[in-house]
């Protein structure tokens, strides 16, 4: 089960960066994505039970995340160039670390917050310990946004990777 | 679709100016972490966006290439912040200090 799982993730990728479909290819592409697959299976699912529909099910819900977050991501491109531009950069800025405590539990959700924290505007994840958080935010308004204090953000991930089992 | 292409690259390369900007003038380097972690995704993801239709108008595209940029995009994309929280956490293990506003209490 790990690994086919590990195989097909290896070999599609393999399948679209080589290119070339002749036998001697595509034979080349299967040993070396069995051979990786076997040795790193372990590595890459330390979960003892992983289900496929769990993964389909987390990928659906994931979609509508992930276009949130881009609308984010544009955001914060934005609010970057601003203060970057802004001739009085000084006086709008007013760094701080900031820690709190989050309500999610799994690695892979605790992976997509410290990433999706970086990626918003203003914020970043500096340190990741246990479920204790350390960010560095840019602005004072920036670190009012963080799950520490508004849950927007915790609740969308719960709600992609932590519902229905 | 050569006009998309345009404008999406002329708007990448203004987020990576902001990004060379803003590295440059903030005071200190977790300021400047915030800038090179965030423009570096989005300007680059525009980027090769633009690159697709830039391909894409000379009747060349291939449903190959089109994955392949979409592969490096995923790539960027959880790349990205990762190496930014990488360096946030070398920093501050290393003991940088934060830069804060005169007269902050915290």
């Amino acid at each position: 089960m790990k690994f086919t799982s590990a195989f097909i993730i290896l070999f599609l990728p393999w399948l679209i960066l080589s290119g070339k479909y002749t036998p001697s290819y595509i034979g080349m592409g299967v040993i070396c994505a069995a051979m990786v697959a076997w040795w790193c299976k372990e590595l890459l699912f330390p979960d003892e039970d992983i289900s496929i529909g769990k993964c389909i099910k987390q990928l659906i819900r994931f979609i509508p995340y992930a276009c949130w977050l881009f609308w984010q991501i544009i955001l914060s491109n934005i609010h970057v160039l601003k203060v970057a531009l802004s001739p009085r950069m000084n006086e709008l800025i007013s760094p701080k670390m900031v820690r709190f405590n989050t309500d999610v539990t799994e690695e892979m959700s605790k992976f997509v917050l410290a990433n999706s924290i970086t990626l918003t505007p203003g914020t970043v994840t500096v340190r990741v310990e246990g479920r204790r958080f350390l960010v560095h935010a840019l602005t004072k308004k920036a670190a009012s946004g963080l799950p520490g204090e508004s849950d927007e953000m915790e609740r969308r991930i719960i709600n992609v990777f932590e519902k229905d089992y | 679709m050569e006009y998309i292409a345009y404008i999406l690259i002329v708007v990448g390369l203004i987020f990576f100016l902001g990004t060379s900007i803003g590295l440059l003038r903030f005071p200190d380097f977790y300021t400047r972490m915030h800038a090179a972690g965030k423009g570096d995704t989005l300007s680059t993801v525009l980027i090769l966006a633009g690159c697709i239709f830039a391909v894409a108008s000379e009747g060349e595209l291939s449903w190959l290439l089109t994955m392949k940029i979409l592969l490096i995009i995923t790539f960027v994309f959880i790349g990205s912040p990762t190496a930014t929280h990488a360096m946030m956490d070398v920093g501050e293990r290393a003991g940088a200090k934060p830069w804060k506003k005169k007269g902050d209490s915290k």
